[in-house]
């Protein structure tokens, strides 16, 4: 019982939330998750300050982070509108893309219906992007983001979440380790993406153990975020415009490859691949879905809080606090934990949960040698 | 499996972190404190040795608290307030809100800290205040667990129906601030409006605020309609406000039956005995209380000036030891015998009791019984956790029948919670409240001459000869002598009333200061008023419940609104208001004066905040006043009101609640100004680039 659909994310300033999501449900879109974000950026640099601290400080938007699913043909549409009303066409102000992913399961309530169709836009969408998912230890999201931030390459959304794995198996002693984990999540291109692993990994020091976790995952379509500093300019226009508009009349980003393919150098990272298996269920039944998962083989999950968001009468069967688990599998044994976690009653009335994934072609994490 | 030694690797690094964490709290107002006191005021540290490990305890009490806190009472009210709107109707939320707020109450300490500030109150001097406070203290704490259990129930209407916080500010602000000038014309009213003032700061403890905001926040999770942002505060800030409107409601009730505030003798007249009995349960009462507070004259014409009549009364109560015991508590009748009664009135008591020397040895034990604090501490602090506990665990169970997740974790928590607030409480008792007292009362030697009571020296063999005859300026004579100390000649003034003819001996009490400028000099009013500020600032840095509430607040923003940020915009906020509460005592300043302009102001900007801010700044300022600061503010509120010869400590807490609301509130309108700036920076840039693209015209879009 798996089909292809597509899943739309997208992250807007909090400020343009209600508005996004109120027009997407007139759409017809039903189940919206928001994860509360931020996002880091350069902050206006200020003389003083910067002669005393010697680099550039963050500062950070409150941002929300939207996600649903529709089919193929809805695609364009309900990104149209997320991209209209979360005024994206302004640098800055937030990304939008789609993934194709595997639905391995879903309660009955979580299903979707087409759209109402509505007058199209003209925007230009990139489809040599790629997504890259890092989670770390909570309060060292900051030092990796500053390295995407210098790059220039993206800016990534930051959210929180709770870590389960080897820490579960140690009894009440797991109190000892922190679980709070910080999610970065960052779309960029295609060729910017191997340095900018290298980067991430190397200033995250995630080759050592207990430090965190990257994984790209594939990207169909999207717009980037490129504007790195909230500062202003003293030209017409800044360089993040000027990049934006080329990449508008070039209809592609290939014209940035130069620059960035040179510095890549050869990577003797092992990655390796897998599956990137989500859940989404009511909030508290993920740590026993993960629990089951883990006994057939799944290393361990984050869990990130959501609301659910929906207008219709239909939905308030389902509860509002929701949570998402995710966690990386090998692709020989995604259909052992898709069932384990069937089984564990992912989708009865109680957990109401989706199961999806999607390739997670390249990820990195310290691994035992034995 | 594991073994010992990983287990160590675990436990230590985990411990010794949670340990620095605490250190850091507190360093800043310790070090603050000693420096001070030793350095600034040059005056030694008494018991430097049990202040010192009271500490530590401070310290180890914090570290255990926090985590229990984290561990066990707010993943429980969390669990709850998801659950609870999943699985419940309105009503029953609603009771168990109020049942909530209501039990948090009876089981706040600081409750019943001001039943005991109702000892102190003389009947005549603030009749309703009296009678509130000892004859009906039952009926006001029921009335502040109302007002709290109230907040509590508005404060989940609020999360279910989205209401904003703004309303319920203007309203309650409003309709205190109109009874609280309407009490300024009541002289009963006027003494009320302190205490109601007070009971709203003290209900919001380490306790309560964790364990509502966690509730609040789960049931916001699940019933919260668009903006998730402001999601489970408020609830402190209604429980500040909706008590002392319950207790002016409960004053109101009772002010047309009490006298008018009297003089003494006028109190205990004949004529208005009718009245004055009213305010005791019975006249037995009513005698007693005479007898332990009253001058030797109104004693008397409490008994209607018979002498017979006032010996009678006093040999009845030392024959009948029940009602010796409930007439006389502190002190006890053994206690007052030997203080308070004149030679006439012991007679009176001797006649009949023979059980007197008995008692005499069992009252007067040492103060400093570490094992009856230990008990009294651990019950205190049990009584404040368990029970509220105890009532969630059991409506998961029962009404929700739900299971609770992690349990371990949780009862693991709880327990660490308790072990925490005992060894923390103790700490207190040992450490903070003697430091800050000590510092307290000889903070106002740097403006002023004091004298140090606690360096007092008999000096034996006394001889009057060695008096000398001194003279000023304008002709006044005066007399002193010289002592020797530490090789050193020094002159002490005479006062023939601390000569002891029988055993030649002289009491003398050094004294110290001005040490700043001249006597009420301006350079020593800024150095106290300097000490208030960064002795505010420091405390405020060390309070728990501040702690849980700007972590919580970082977690919720993710991080968008850092704790430290938080942390220091209330400490800012603090210090000032305890600078001008200090400024208020030292030079008495109405406190209406003090108070109306910053709320004004701060209704005014309140209005311009965002609904965010409003929640986040309006509940901090009710976390302000916990175990930490509360002390220390009385002891240098009482230390400098002693000296300058105000007795009253209000004036601090209540300011040191209004400042923070105001910088933080600030805080929130400037980082709202610098996001919008940001946007508006870019909608700039947009439209440049609109022509740009009119100009350009789209070539291409992808497939």
């Amino acid at each position: 019982m798996s089909s292809s659909n597509m899943r739309i994310n997208a992250v807007v300033r909090k400020t343009n939330t209600t508005e996004v999501v109120n027009e997407l449900t007139k759409l017809g879109v039903s189940h919206i998750h928001i994860a509360t974000g931020r996002t880091p950026v350069f902050d206006n640099p200020k003389g003083f300050m910067r002669i005393i601290s010697g680099k550039d400080t963050l500062i950070s938007h409150p941002v929300d982070f939207i996600s649903f699913f529709c089919n193929e043909s809805d695609e364009t549409q309900a990104m149209d509108i997320i991209f209209a009303k979360g005024k994206l066409s302004i640098p800055g102000q937030g990304v939008v893309y789609s993934q194709q992913l595997e639905v391995n399961g879903k309660h009955p309530l979580c299903e979707w219906q087409s759209l109402a169709q509505t007058e199209k836009q003209d925007v230009n969408y990139f489809d040599n992007l790629i997504g890259i998912n890092c989670v770390v230890q909570r309060g060292h999201g900051d030092e990796i983001a500053r390295v995407i931030l210098e790059s220039g390459s993206g800016v990534p959304t930051m959210t929180y979440g709770i870590g389960t794995g080897v820490r579960d198996k140690l009894g009440l002693l797991r109190i000892t380790i922190p679980a709070e984990k910080e999610v970065l999540t960052l779309v960029t291109t295609t060729w910017d993406a191997p340095m900018l692993l290298e980067k991430m990994i190397s200033v995250g020091k995630l080759d050592q153990p207990g430090r965190g976790f990257i994984n790209t995952f594939p990207i169909k379509k999207g717009i980037v975020n490129t504007k790195v500093s909230s500062s202003s300019t003293r030209y017409a226009a800044d360089m993040e415009q000027i990049i934006a508009t080329l990449d508008k009349i070039q209809g592609n980003m290939d014209w940035r490859k130069n620059q960035s393919e040179a510095s890549i150098g050869g990577s003797k990272r092992a990655y390796f691949s897998g599956k990137d298996l989500h859940v989404i269920c009511n909030d508290g039944c993920g740590v026993d879905l993960v629990k089951a998962a883990m006994e057939v083989g799944a290393a361990g999950a984050t869990i990130e809080k959501l609301s659910l968001r929906s207008k219709k009468a239909s939905d308030t069967k389902i509860s509002k606090a929701r949570e998402i688990c995710t966690m990386m599998v090998p692709d020989a044994k995604l259909s052992v934990i898709v069932d384990a976690i069937n089984n564990a009653g992912a989708l009865d009335d109680k957990s109401q949960a989706i199961i999806f994934s999607g390739p997670a072609p390249q990820a990195f994490t310290y691994l035992k040698s034995s | 499996m594991i073994t010992l030694k990983q287990k160590l690797g675990l436990v230590l690094p985990y411990v010794k972190n949670r340990v620095i964490e605490q250190v850091k709290a507190v360093a800043l107002i310790i070090t603050y404190l000693v420096f001070f006191q030793t350095m600034v005021l040059g005056i030694p540290i008494a018991q430097a040795a049990v202040i010192a490990s009271g500490l530590a305890l401070v310290v180890c009490g914090l570290t255990f608290f926090m985590e229990g806190l984290v561990l066990g009472l707010m993943p429980l009210g969390e669990v709850i307030g998801l659950k609870l709107p999943q699985k419940s109707r309105l009503p029953i939320i609603l009771v168990f809100s109020f049942i909530l707020g209501m039990g948090a109450t009876f089981a706040e300490p600081a409750i019943s800290v001001l039943k005991a500030a109702g000892a102190s109150v003389k009947a005549w001097e603030a009749p309703l205040l009296f009678l509130i406070l000892n004859k009906h203290s039952d009926i006001l704490v029921y009335s502040v667990g109302v007002g709290v259990g109230c907040a509590v129930v508005f404060g989940m209407m609020r999360f279910m129906y989205n209401w904003s916080l703004k309303p319920f500010i203007y309203g309650l602000v409003g309709l205190l601030t109109v009874t609280s000038i309407w009490g300024y014309f009541d002289p009963n009213l006027l003494q009320l409006t302190g205490l109601a003032w007070d009971c709203g700061a003290v209900t919001t403890g380490p306790v309560t605020v964790p364990l509502v905001l966690a509730l609040g926040i789960g049931i916001s999770r699940v019933v919260g309609g668009g903006d998730s942002e402001s999601g489970g505060f408020g609830v402190v800030t209604l429980a500040s406000l909706f008590p002392i409107l319950t207790v002016l409601i409960l004053g109101l009730a009772f002010v047309g039956k009490v006298p008018e505030p009297m003089a003494e003798n006028e109190f205990f007249s004949e004529a208005k005995k009718q009245d004055v009995v009213s305010l005791f349960s019975n006249e037995n009462e009513y005698h007693a209380y005479a007898l332990q507070n009253a001058s030797i004259d109104s004693q008397l014409k409490s008994f209607g000036n018979d002498e017979q009549k006032m010996m009678d009364f006093i040999s009845r109560i030392s024959g009948d030891s029940a009602l010796k015991s409930s007439l006389f508590i502190k002190p006890s009748f053994q206690q007052w015998v030997n203080k308070i009664a004149t030679p006439a009135q012991k007679d009176a008591v001797i006649l009949n009791s023979d059980s007197t020397s008995q008692e005499t040895r069992a009252t007067d034990k040492s103060s400093l019984n570490i094992f009856a604090m230990l008990k009294a501490q651990s019950l205190a602090a049990i009584q404040a956790i368990i029970p509220l506990s105890l009532f969630l665990l059991l409506t998961l169970w029962l009404v929700l029948r739900e299971k609770l997740p992690v349990k371990d974790e949780v009862f693991f928590g709880i327990t660490l919670a308790t072990i925490g607030m005992t060894i923390f409480n103790i700490g207190i008792e040992l450490g903070l409240s003697r430091m800050g007292g000590q510092v307290g009362s000889v903070l106002p030697a740097a403006y002023k001459k004091i004298e140090l009571t606690q360096n007092q020296k008999q000096i034996p063999n006394f001889d009057q000869n060695l008096v000398q005859d001194a003279i000023d300026g304008e002709g006044n004579k005066s007399r002193f002598f010289y002592t020797l100390e530490n090789q050193a000649y020094t002159a002490v003034p005479f006062n023939l009333e601390n000569f002891r003819q029988e055993d030649q001996t002289y009491t003398y009490t050094p004294s110290r200061g001005p040490l700043y400028g001249n006597e009420g000099g301006i350079t020593g009013i800024i150095v106290v008023l300097l000490f208030a500020f960064i002795m505010g600032y420091g405390a405020t840095l060390a309070e728990p419940a501040l702690n849980a509430l700007g972590a919580t607040v970082e977690t919720i923003t993710v991080g968008s609104f850092k704790k430290k940020v938080l942390m220091q915009a209330v400490a800012l906020g603090v210090g000032c208001g305890i600078l001008l509460g200090v400024a208020k005592i030292i030079w008495n300043i109405p406190l209406v004066y003090l108070l109306a302009p910053p709320y004004i102001l701060l209704m005014f900007i309140t209005y311009l905040s965002t609904e965010e801010f409003v929640n986040i700044g309006w509940d901090s300022a009710g976390v302000t006043t916990g175990p930490i600061t509360v002390p220390l503010v009385l002891a240098m509120g009482l230390g400098i009101g002693g000296q300058a010869g105000v007795v009253e400590g209000f004036g601090i807490l209540a300011m040191a609640s209004v400042c923070p609301i105001l910088s933080v509130l600030s805080v929130g309108l400037y980082v709202t100004a610098k996001r919008k700036e940001a946007i508006h920076q870019d909608q700039d840039n947009k439209s440049d680039s609109d022509t740009n693209t009119h100009v350009q015209p789209q070539i291409q879009k992808s497939a």
